[in-house]
């Protein structure tokens, strides 16, 4: 019995050491995400209404190889993901899930078009479709 | 009339009196015309909610309302339990072992990404590449991806639609 | 989404399939009905974000409870009677964080309803049923949460009072006094929305 009792504490203390180790990486796979949508109305005229986007959304989509040049915030949406919940919100006419996969990767579902799988760091965008015409959603992870 | 009256009226339109006492009341409403002056008040509200009940529809379409209801069925559905082990020695296994499997799982992992220098890049790169699925049999996606920027625009489309992008499609690069 | 269509099936089967797990059949049955079943908590609540939240939880709860369902009344009344109940919990809940209005109090004590004239015309006479749909709409729009339920349910459900007592959690004079306040109130509103003509 005590040959027993002390295998078993050997054991107990290497697992505490394990799981330490273990929660320290754990705990960036289990972060709750906080998320922000946008919805982008986009044209090529120089906006006369509307919020100007935030300057570093502006340079984003100014690098990509989109036709319009000028971006306003039409609205905007932030929700909190805790890890493997997914919330819905409506922006415009769109509707779309955020699903926290855990490790910052993100699960964007547009109701009626597909689903987009990828990692969604603090410095990094998704830009996708919106069902209101000449619109984009952006969708970022925020502080 | 106090309000006791009023509301014995109110019962006898809505057919909830025993049938001596709606004898009575009716009697009453003929003889009265304060009475029977209320009662068609009522009587006048009720037909007119019977009639007009206003129809509304579900202002989200069924696929989004569905997906939310389904998703959360999923959810809810109970895990089967195990039975729990009373011995005190298999209690301490039923927590150990686990946890000596997670630990050396994770120093594995460790001992791996310390000993090859460039697997965590190849790793940030896999993730970054978005997996997309279309709804639509007739519809694709387009993946443009601008590494410096961190950005990454994925462009669904069905055959007829316009293309964000000026003169052609764009091809996703690093 | 299932490979079988039930667009044909009736509602009597696709309880059956949707008993065994068949999810599709039960999406189904949720594409058919979801328009009342979100209309009774509308009219309940007046609140549409509300009204979609406590439908979506009550097709969520009559998925979970389908073993219940014996088919003695329809399967829109079932489950019709599931969201008039998260319905009822969730005023009950707002009512904690709420003031009674002064009109609440003295409808208690049977003040106000006995002081307001009787309203001799029919002030829906004449109307086309749309337009006295919207007027009905408005007018319960203006009443208290409590005093709506009442009516709601006893005016759009036929429950009789004791039935209404049981599902709100009060006693029969109380269904009665809320119902006689409730009546004298729409008929007052839709005397003075006529006048507005």
């Amino acid at each position: 019995m005590n040959i027993q009792f002390l295998s078993t504490t050997r054991l107990a203390c290497a697992a505490l050491l394990f799981l330490l180790l273990a929660g320290v990486s754990a705990q960036a796979a289990d972060k709750t995400l906080k998320l922000e949508a946008q919805l982008i109305l986009c044209s090529n005229d120089a906006p006369t209404n509307g919020r100007p986007v935030a300057p570093e959304i502006e340079k984003k989509l100014k690098h990509l190889p989109l036709k319009w040049q000028h971006y306003s915030v039409v609205s905007a949406q932030t929700i909190t993901v805790a890890k493997d919940e997914s919330k819905p919100l409506v922006l415009g006419k769109s509707e779309m899930t955020l699903k926290n996969l855990g490790g910052e990767r993100v699960e964007v579902t547009l109701v009626g078009h597909g689903k987009i799988t990828q990692s969604l760091r603090k410095s990094q965008m998704l830009v996708t479709n919106s069902n209101d015409d000449a619109c984009l959603i952006v969708v970022r992870q925020l502080d | 009339m106090n309000q006791e009256q009023q509301l014995k009226l109110q019962a006898f339109l809505d057919g909830e009196l025993p049938e001596r006492e709606a004898r009575e009341i009716l009697s009453w409403t003929q003889r009265d015309s304060a009475a029977a002056a209320l009662v068609a008040e009522l009587r006048n509200t009720r037909q007119a909610m019977a009639k007009a009940e206003p129809h509304l529809s579900l202002p989200e379409s069924r696929e989004f309302f569905w997906s939310k209801i389904e998703r959360e069925i999923q959810r809810r559905e109970p895990a089967t339990a195990s039975a729990p082990d009373v011995s005190i020695y298999a209690a301490l296994r039923r927590w150990l072992l686990p946890a000596v499997a997670v630990g050396a799982l994770v120093i594995a992992g460790m001992i791996a990404r310390f000993n090859v220098p460039n697997a965590t890049v190849e790793t940030v790169a896999d993730a970054d590449t978005p997996t997309v699925e279309t709804t639509l049999a007739n519809s694709d996606a387009t993946t443009y991806r601008d590494a410096s920027e961190g950005t990454t625009l994925v462009w669904f489309s069905a055959a007829a639609d316009a293309s964000p992008v000026p003169n052609k499609k764009p091809t996703a690069i690093n | 989404m299932s490979g079988q269509n039930y667009s044909s099936t009736d509602d009597e089967s696709l309880v059956k399939a949707a008993r065994k797990g068949e999810l599709a059949a039960f999406e189904e049955l949720v594409f058919r009905h979801r328009d009342p079943i979100y209309a009774r908590a509308f009219s309940m609540t007046r609140n549409e974000q509300d009204a979609v939240d406590l439908s979506q939880e009550a097709w969520i709860k009559g998925w979970q409870r389908l073993e219940q369902f014996h088919g003695e009344s329809s399967f829109t009344t079932w489950m019709t009677r599931i969201v008039i109940n998260l319905c009822l919990d969730h005023l009950r809940k707002q009512k904690r964080h709420r003031a009674d209005s002064i009109e609440e109090m003295d409808e208690e004590s049977g003040g106000v309803e006995r002081q307001m004239p009787v309203v001799a015309v029919n002030p829906t006479a004449g109307l086309e049923r749309a337009e006295l749909r919207v007027k009905i709409d408005a007018a319960l729009a203006e009443l208290s949460a409590e005093h709506r339920a009442v009516l709601v349910l006893h005016e759009f459900e036929d429950m009789e009072y004791k039935e209404i007592a049981k599902t709100i959690g009060c006693s029969i004079g109380t269904v009665m006094s809320r119902l006689f306040y409730a009546r004298r109130k729409m008929a007052a509103l839709l005397a003075d929305m006529r006048r507005e003509i």
